[in-house]
């Protein structure tokens, strides 16, 4: 087991190498001066120069690059442009609400999603199932964006019941669960319709095993045939699922926070990129890819502890 | 298991949590106010966005202000006056002002604070531009003069009005340590009293403070970055200010009397440059039937109505110095005139309709940013359509803001849609930088010398009357190189719940401390 997590981790160092390598070359890719782009489109040469010090622009690749990886090393990610904080500290301050919605919505996303996935599997070829397969495919297909102003409508301006955007406290408050229900089933609508269809799918094939119908001839009640016995297995490659959305939906849901003026990374960076602020774009882009391979760790190791098979690979 | 029942009790449950619970109203006096970003750093020599400019501008307080009329009136200053050699400028501060914490605001504060501007090691974002600020000097504890290096009449505009003019408690730097970019403290209306980030600000009303004390209780701004959320909270109840909206969403909430729409045409130019160093707008009379063979009063009108007012100069409509539209020389729409100056420049028509020297077609390139100004894309893509009626061939290459501003800086580009923000009418702060030559915003190579002259004598001409003369004249040589093709003033929109009351749009500033709630 140890040798399977030393191996994961070393694995994880070259991707995450790879993400600051991607993350500063978006500086040198993108079009345009970007010191000139910060100091705006009137601004004096002079002040144009300034920036371009400040930001290290005038300094050899080589160096820019190593003092970037050399910033993050020592965990501070460079600094904002804009606010002259530390981008480790502009982020410490959204994570928390990106962590809560990204929650909130896998919870609301598993719980629907695994429950209609059920229904459509034991009565395949019914109703239910084409009610269910129907509302997954509509889930999938709807933009964010667009379900996010509909939920809007309906709960804030038709019904009243919820505040149309921002975050309204701690989670532990009403406010707060007000404000996060809308956020939470717009981020997590397409998961649970994914979740749906797998949970279906992989139920299916394993009613169909062996074990099942012994299961079935033993003359257990199908209540426990599907619960006990079945769904076990058929939620294997559901995990892995929940734990691929949970890594990007730590890095900011972009339009999900936009749309909702929720206060997470995804505004962050979309204010970020809108502003040139490049040393938070990077910063927070290699953070969100650090996220992601941390909990893809964490989802690993989760498999290896559950699935034998896996670690003696 | 019953898979049926289990949708059913999660959606119950989202009803139970939610009925009977509506958001609740903001109490009295508490005005919540939508901004397109949240707030970055409050360091008068540091703001640069306006949407934390918006901000600051309720906490701090500069020497004078602007008037809602666009009007430069007294504010920390009582009153000043200039040298007989036009250099010194004298400023009498108000006495008895105190900073938000209890530190008393004179002549020393002042003097510190436009020291710490122009200190290279303090990383002022106004440091160049305050430059023209010779020595500073306390005359007494409530008098401070300032000696410019040469006469300058636009001295208040250029510097006192800009957001590096906003004066910060000196205790406050002594003390906060980095805090003090993030905790402004002023003596404005309104004191600093919450900032969570990306969520809200929130200011509390100045008990203490120097002018008439303010209406609202407290004012909380949201960052609300995206335009329909902001709509949808201000019918929602959650917002009662937003400073943006579609045309339609405007349009649709001017029918609403749950609502106001304020628009005034504000100090935001938009114009088609034409670049004089390469062909074919190397010729004047190229320039002139472009003028010519547009109507941009109708162009505007069917693209940008309820959004933006057409213009027949770079100088704002709004600007004081702006006698009124249709004083200055402009081209009259007549696609006749268009053909024969192109005649007289020896472009004969040809194939397809566009006009020819011997082999050589009269085509060019219009650089457009899109989305960057309202309708600019769409703008380009109509002038562009229109040319063709009178044999010119016009394509429009649309670039990424960056890639863009990179080719048109550099002076690589037949024509470019552009524009130029202020944040006041003064018309130094266009012309200079647009027409003079080598101006900072003049990319196409425009060079007159009489024009050279007389914007020279408008920086030092002090006369009102006399300046306006000189900028009419110098608008007059600019139509009459024709490098520009005016076309709009873009307005500031603003939405208010039609409870809000007291509350006056102006182009010049906002004013939060006399609207209220009824």
């Amino acid at each position: 087991m140890w040798r399977y997590i030393v191996r994961k981790f070393l694995a994880a160092i070259p991707v995450l190498l790879g993400a600051a390598l991607l993350a500063f070359l978006i500086l040198h890719l993108s079009p345009g001066d970007p010191a000139r782009l910060v100091a705006g489109e009137g601004a004096y040469e002079e002040d144009v120069q300034i920036i371009r010090k400040k930001l290290g622009l005038d300094q050899p690749f080589l160096v820019q690059y190593l003092r970037f990886v050399g910033s993050s090393l020592r965990g501070e990610f460079g600094r904002s442009l804009r606010t002259g904080r530390l981008v480790r500290d502009e982020v410490a301050a959204r994570f928390p609400y990106t962590f809560e919605l990204a929650v909130a919505s896998l919870i609301l996303s598993i719980g629907i999603g695994v429950v209609a996935g059920i229904a459509a599997a034991i009565r395949p070829n019914t109703v239910y199932d084409y009610g269910a397969t129907l509302v997954a495919l509509a889930g999938i297909s709807t933009p964010v964006f667009w379900l996010g102003l509909l939920l809007m409508l309906l709960f804030s301006y038709y019904l009243g019941w919820l505040p149309a955007s921002g975050r309204g406290g701690p989670l532990w408050t009403l406010a707060g669960w007000q404000s996060i229900l809308m956020p939470a089933i717009a981020l997590g609508t397409p998961s649970a319709a994914i979740i749906a269809r797998l949970t279906r799918s992989s139920l299916l094939e394993v009613l169909r095993q062996d074990y099942v119908r012994t299961a079935r001839s033993k003359g257990l009640i199908e209540r426990a045939v599907v619960g006990h016995h079945a769904l076990r297995n058929a939620l294997i490659p559901v995990i892995t699922v929940v734990g691929l959305r949970l890594g990007a939906l730590l890095g900011g849901a972009v339009i999900t926070e936009q749309v909702f003026a929720w206060p997470g990374i995804g505004t962050l960076i979309v204010t970020a990129i809108g502003t040139r602020d490049y040393p938070m774009v990077q910063g927070t882009m290699l953070i969100a890819a650090l996220v992601f391979v941390v909990v893809n760790l964490c989802v690993d190791l989760v498999y290896a502890m559950v699935d034998p098979r896996i670690r003696y690979e | 298991m019953n898979g049926s029942r289990v949708p059913f009790a999660l959606a119950l449950a989202l009803v139970l949590l939610c009925v009977g619970v509506a958001t609740s109203a903001p109490a009295r006096q508490e005005i919540v106010i939508g901004n397109e970003a949240d707030v970055t750093v409050f360091d008068p020599i540091r703001i640069q966005e306006a949407p934390t400019s918006f901000v600051a501008d309720m906490v701090y307080d500069p020497l004078v202000r602007r008037s809602l009329d666009g009007k430069i009136v007294p504010a920390l200053a009582e009153s000043w006056k200039t040298s007989p050699d036009r250099r010194t400028w004298t400023f009498n501060l108000r006495k008895g002002v105190k900073f938000h914490d209890d530190s008393e605001f004179d002549a020393s504060v002042v003097e510190w604070h436009f020291r710490r501007a122009l200190d290279p090691k303090e990383g002022s974002a106004f440091r160049r531009q305050f430059m023209v600020i010779e020595s500073i000097k306390v005359l007494d504890r409530h008098t401070i003069a300032f000696t410019l290096t040469e006469p300058n009449v636009a001295f208040l505009e250029f510097v006192l009005l800009t957001n590096g003019g906003f004066i910060p408690s000196r205790k406050a730097y002594e003390t906060l340590g980095e805090e003090f970019a993030y905790r402004p403290i002023g003596t404005g209306p309104f004191r600093w009293a919450q900032w969570v980030q990306g969520q809200r600000v929130v200011l509390e009303r100045n008990p203490a403070y120097w002018g008439p004390a303010p209406k609202p209780d407290r004012i909380i701004i949201r960052p609300i970055t995206d335009v329909n959320t902001g709509i949808i909270e201000l019918e929602t109840g959650g917002l009662h200010y937003i400073m943006r909206g579609s045309r339609e969403d405007l349009d649709r909430l001017s029918k609403d009397k749950r609502f106001v729409v304020h628009r005034v045409p504000t100090y935001r130019v938009r114009f088609i440059s034409m670049n004089t160093i390469r062909p074919p707008f190397d010729d004047i009379r190229v320039r002139k039937a472009v003028n010519h063979a547009l109507n941009v009063p109708e162009i505007m009108n069917a693209l940008t109505s309820g959004m933006a007012i057409p213009v027949d100069s770079i100088l704002p409509v709004e600007s004081r110095f702006h006698p009124a539209r249709g004083s200055y020389t402009t081209y009259e729409t007549s696609p006749q005139k268009a053909r024969a100056l192109l005649a007289e420049s020896g472009w004969r028509p040809g194939p397809g309709g566009i006009m020819h020297r011997g082999d050589q077609p009269l085509r060019f390139v219009m650089h457009s940013p899109n989305g960057r100004y309202y309708m600019d894309k769409e703008i380009s893509e109509v002038i562009c359509n229109r040319l063709r009626n009178v044999g010119i061939e016009c394509r429009v290459k649309v670039m990424e803001w960056a890639a863009f501003l990179a080719e048109v800086r550099a002076g690589k580009y037949d024509a470019s849609f552009l524009g130029w923000n202020q944040s006041s009418g003064e018309p130094s702060l266009f012309f200079d930088p647009l027409v003079a030559t080598g101006g900072r915003g003049n990319y196409g190579g425009f060079s007159d010398t009489a024009l050279d002259a007389v914007l020279r004598e408008g920086l030092i001409a002090f006369s009102e009357g006399r300046r306006k003369l000189l900028y009419a004249r110098a608008t007059d040589i600019v139509n009459k190189n024709a490098w520009y093709v005016p076309l709009n003033n873009e307005f500031k929109v603003a939405v208010t719940t039609s409870r809000l009351e007291g509350y006056v749009h102006s182009a010049a500033r906002n004013d939060f401390t006399t609207m209220f709630l009824k």
